[in-house]
């Protein structure tokens, strides 16, 4: 299942950056962009670890 | 029936319900009232009185405060307190300066115009834009540090250190010129709540609002100056970052050192390996909770959150000291302890108004204890009392910034 982040109801906190920056990144409100929704099994524990951090729940995922 | 001698009486269904309490007082920036550990047995959310008489509950539980956090079923208003306001009179300001507060009060909005207003400025801290920030603050540290060394001993490194690093990081991202951090520094000094007429702060902000206007520069007022902003929303949303982010950056900072010099086996591990030091940052986070309770929550419907029913127009208070200490989600949680899983601490909140300078914020206290292990190896505190009963900074209640006492 590719990684969906939600804009509406992100809330630009940038855990998600922070957690897994090959992932995501922020466009120039603060709002998520997902960088390559279907990653590598390399980089799932990461996605998972940001999906659990995103304090806005805008982020889902699931291997 | 009512039974007199433990405060204790059977409600309708059978189940013990206990008095509704007041907030507990006892507690310090390291040890929490040991009564919310016991809140915590009774149940996820407990009964407590507001000031205002209101009988909402209070939430010591890690997961119940993430699912009320994130709700959509509540709203920031009314903003109620568990104590006191602290009276004053210097809070008399003109109509325009109200309005603006109000509409830059990030915490008392709700949904569309909270979201609105919060990414007026969620670009300046962004971890792209915090990054930008990396050799400042690093710059900042160093200067800071000498000045603490320059100190006689023992010396106050919440004076010399956690508060001016604070201080002068925080102008930068917000644009007040170096000229006037002085200035900002008086009219912002610690306590949040100090005899500082409000009209005073809201008048030194327009004049640098001008000043920006005049001459824009690579910063947040001039970031709200480049928008499609009302004179309200800027002023009022420089005044938000500007009061928000003021004590909680250098008590984080004093509060870990303090941590850190009193848990000599953690430092060490820290010492020893440099690398542990974001994971300890986050340790140190949950640890050193500085919010006792969150701006409260007021249900905008019925509703039940794992089985706890919730009326209507109740408000309820989350504890993020309570919630990282839970033992069903931090093992020993009131130890200190770097091998600990503190990823997903709630010291920044969580839901919609989840601290949106948090990465600001991590930044300034991973340079600052990065620096202050590598370069003063010998600091040691000179005293580890904690007043008692501890004061309070506001009336949510957070903590004052403790004074670090050090020699080296």
């Amino acid at each position: 299942m590719p990684i969906f982040a939600n804009r509406e109801i992100c809330a630009s906190a940038g855990q998600c950056v922070r957690t897994a920056g090959e992932i995501f990144d922020q466009d120039n409100e603060g709002v998520v962009i997902v960088l390559n929704p279907t990653p590598e099994k390399e980089f799932h524990d990461k996605v998972l670890t940001a999906v659990s951090l995103c304090p806005s729940g805008a982020i889902t995922f699931s291997e | 029936m009512p039974d007199e001698s433990n405060n204790s009486y059977q409600s309708k269904q059978g189940s013990p319900v206990t008095e509704i309490r007041s907030f507990p007082l006892d507690g310090n920036p390291h040890v929490p009232s040991p009564a919310l550990d016991m809140m915590r047995t009774e149940g996820p959310a407990c009964p407590i009185k507001f000031v205002d008489g209101h009988e909402g509950l209070l939430v010591t539980d890690y997961d119940f405060a993430k699912i009320l956090l994130s709700s959509s079923k509540f709203s920031q208003l009314p903003q109620r307190f568990l104590l006191p306001m602290k009276e004053s009179n210097q809070n008399q300001i003109d109509k325009d300066a109200q309005d603006a507060i109000n509409t830059g009060n990030l915490l008392s909005l709700d949904g569309q115009s909270h979201s609105r207003m919060r990414r007026l400025v969620t670009n300046r801290l962004s971890i792209k834009s915090t990054n930008s920030y990396k050799d400042f603050i690093k710059d900042v540290v160093s200067d800071q540090l000498r000045v603490l060394l320059s100190q006689k001993k023992p010396a106050d490194l919440s004076e010399h250190f956690s508060n001016p690093i604070s201080i002068r990081n925080h102008c930068q991202l917000l644009g007040v010129p170096i000229t006037h951090v002085h200035r900002f520094a008086i009219l912002f000094d610690l306590p949040v709540f100090s005899e500082v007429p409000l009209q005073d702060k809201i008048d030194f902000l327009r004049e640098v609002i001008e000043i920006k206007r005049q001459s824009p520069g690579n910063d947040l007022i001039s970031d709200l100056l480049a928008l499609e902003t009302t004179t309200a929303e800027v002023v009022g949303m420089t005044f938000q970052v500007a009061a928000a982010g003021r004590d909680s950056v250098a008590y984080v900072i004093s509060t870990a050192v303090r941590a850190l010099l009193s848990h000599k086996d953690q430092l060490l591990l820290l010492q020893n390996n440099m690398d542990l030091l974001p994971h300890a940052v986050e340790e140190l986070l949950r640890y050193d909770t500085m919010f006792v309770t969150l701006f409260p929550r007021t249900a905008t419907e019925e509703l039940e959150i794992n089985g706890v029913k919730i009326h209507k127009g109740q408000t309820v208070a989350v504890s993020p000291v309570a919630a990282n200490r839970d033992p069903k989600r931090f093992d020993n949680p009131n130890t200190l302890d770097f091998g600990n899983k503190s990823v997903g601490h709630l010291a920044f909140g969580h839901g919609p108004h989840a601290c949106l300078g948090q990465q600001f914020a991590r930044l300034q206290i991973l340079e600052s204890l990065l620096q202050l292990i590598r370069d003063i190896p010998t600091l040691s505190l000179v005293s580890n009392e904690f007043k008692n009963p501890y004061p309070l900074a506001s009336m949510l209640p957070t903590y004052e910034i403790p004074e670090v006492m050090v020699t080296w």
